[in-house]
């Protein structure tokens, strides 16, 4: 067995190859007399058909279509699709848009005034309204009722989806409240509203700042801080603060905190467990406590070299609501050779380059490399498809 | 020998960003500047073509020289698409088909019989080694797609624009051939 030669050095031969052969023959060709040709002649390809150049009025099209859908995003986003009523009287009436944010909220009579009093709620997704409102309902002995009155106008059945889900927080509170005793109410981590009709300064404070009697208990697992409040709490808790971002992907319609016994990496477990995967093994691409008919539970999506999985798994008691796995086919190509296909490319060897990265992922359930090197001052990027090493992206900077 | 390496790689290099259909445009003004230039950008691409196709040093050089009489001839009748090479090679494979058929070869299972080339047999280093691997083991398109690759500068996505193949083919193809190449080359030396 002789000399191992890598792609690049077989490239080099063959350049020195040709160099070596090619004749020189620009003083012949560029001194010939040649007639025009005046048709294409079966050697000469024939011109491509010009199409229409129909580009200004495409472009028009889409400037007009552009301020249709703006007009419609901008009118959907603050036109209340449902309005939900809190209260006999009704007290509180909260107009919910399409995308589940609150656009506008009205208190009636003086109970309906108390109730948002210090809050701001337009411009917060309705259920984090909700929860910044139910301290507020507690208090005014709301949630101490054997139903709390709710109801909603218009918006058909997402008007109803919205009735249910309201009643299901809600609820959750007035469970609490119904105890009499110290009570945990967790504090909503959520997003405000990325309208830029909503002040920055919005603030229905997750954080009430009356000092609690008791110690507080340790909080739920989960993404939640909590706060205890005294059944018998002040009648104005001073409200500061602000919603902080939620780092663990609270969805529209959902908002849900876990008050439950296992937690995001508990229920991790439980599902690898499940799937006969090893943690070393598995990448997660999605953790999401969501909720559903009262119960909460993890969505969890994770994948193997050779699987993709999906998994519910209650954060209530750890079982495995649902699960699916799909098989990925068999890997054709090794990251070396994907990084040969990158350096071919690129026209450099394996010597001259420094890999910053050099790693599988998974992108739309098709395997692929992700390569970064770098050549002098030179960066180039690469994505290689695992199973047939096409070239997928290809960036030099 | 390091000049004449650094010199396939710059036309190959230059090739890739030279604006070719702005020169098709001079050449078709009758600009003699333009033709040089045009020329000096991609002889070796169109060699490599031509002898990818030919297998054969002096058929391809025939090719050649037709080739750019053509262009001169009609350029033009180019009308452009973002794609001159595209052109270019398609007259090349024409200017091959048509000379084929004047000699009377037919193809042997789908690919030319093997001609001489430059270098001669005698020629044992290793770019004429693995010349004539190339010319002798690979079938027609893998030799197309690595001489273009190795001497036009070209990405694999022009190539397989120009030639008018799906890039996922050109890739598997180029990767094949060149697995064999270095299989036969360690074999060899």
């Amino acid at each position: 067995m002789g000399k191992t030669w890598n792609d690049h050095e077989v490239e080099q031969l063959l350049r020195r190859a040709v160099d070596r052969s090619v004749p020189d023959l620009l003083e012949q060709v560029s001194t010939a007399e040649v007639p025009t040709l005046l048709n294409t002649d079966g050697i000469v390809p024939p011109p491509r058909a010009r199409r229409k150049r129909r580009w200004p009025m495409v472009a028009g099209l889409l400037v007009v279509l552009a301020a249709l859908a703006g007009g419609t995003g901008l009118w959907t986003w603050f036109h209340p699709a449902v309005f939900l009523s809190i209260g006999d009287g009704p007290d509180v009436t909260m107009g919910i848009n399409r995308f589940g944010y609150v656009t506008e909220v009205d208190g009636y009579g003086q109970q309906g005034e108390a109730l948002l009093e210090n809050l701001t709620l337009e411009g917060l997704e309705y259920q984090t309204a909700l929860t910044a409102l139910a301290g507020n309902l507690g208090r005014d002995g709301y949630l101490s009722q054997d139903e709390l009155t709710l109801d909603v106008t218009g918006g058909g059945r997402y008007g109803l989806e919205v009735l249910r889900e309201s009643r299901d927080t809600l609820d959750e509170y007035a469970a609490l409240w119904q105890d009499g005793d110290s009570v945990q109410i967790p504090i909503p981590q959520a997003t405000p509203s990325p309208s830029p009709s909503v002040p920055p300064s919005t603030s229905p404070s997750a954080t009430p700042s009356v000092a609690p009697s008791s110690s507080p208990a340790p909080s739920p697992s989960g993404n939640a801080g909590t706060t205890v409040i005294p059944s018998a709490a002040p009648a104005t808790p001073s409200v500061s603060g602000s919603v902080t971002a939620s780092g663990n992907g609270a969805q529209h319609g959902h908002g849900t905190t876990n008050t439950a016994g296992y937690d995001a990496e508990a229920c991790k477990a439980i599902a690898l467990q499940h799937a006969g995967v090893s943690a070393a093994d598995a990448v997660f691409t999605k953790t999401e406590l969501d909720r559903d008919h009262g119960i909460s539970y993890y969505e969890l999506e994770f994948y193997t070299s050779s699987a993709s999985y999906e998994y519910e798994i209650s954060a209530v008691d750890g079982s495995v609501l649902s699960s699916d796995q799909e098989s990925h086919p068999q890997a054709s190509y090794t990251l070396d050779e994907a990084k040969s296909i990158a350096l071919s490319d690129a026209g450099v060897s394996q010597s001259q380059a420094v890999f910053h990265k050099a790693e599988q992922d998974e992108d739309d359930g098709r395997l692929i490399y992700e390569l970064e090197f770098q050549v002098g001052g030179v960066e180039y990027e690469y994505e290689i498809d695992v199973s047939n090493g096409a070239i997928l992206k290809s960036e030099r900077d | 020998m390091i000049i004449m390496m650094e010199g396939a790689w710059e036309a190959g290099r230059a090739l890739a960003h030279t604006d070719c259909e702005a020169l098709l445009a001079g050449i078709a003004r009758g600009e003699k500047e333009a033709f040089e230039r045009f020329y000096r950008v991609t002889d070796r691409a169109i060699y490599a073509f031509a002898l990818s196709l030919t297998r054969s040093h002096h058929d391809a050089q025939d090719v050649m020289m037709d080739a750019y009489l053509k262009i001169r001839a009609a350029a033009h009748l180019y009308r452009p698409d973002g794609k001159p090479m595209a052109w270019v090679f398609t007259i090349v494979r024409n200017l091959v088909r048509d000379q084929q058929r004047r000699a009377g070869r037919e193809e042997l299972m789908g690919d030319m019989p093997e001609g001489e080339l430059a270098l001669p047999e005698s020629d044992r280093s290793d770019e004429a080694m693995v010349l004539r691997e190339a010319m002798r083991i690979l079938s027609a398109e893998e030799r197309q797609i690595v001489l273009l690759h190795a001497v036009s500068g070209l990405k694999h996505r022009e190539i397989a624009d120009d030639l008018g193949m799906p890039l996922a083919t050109v890739l598997s193809k180029y990767r094949r051939a060149l697995a064999k190449l270095r299989k036969r080359l360690s074999e060899e030396v």
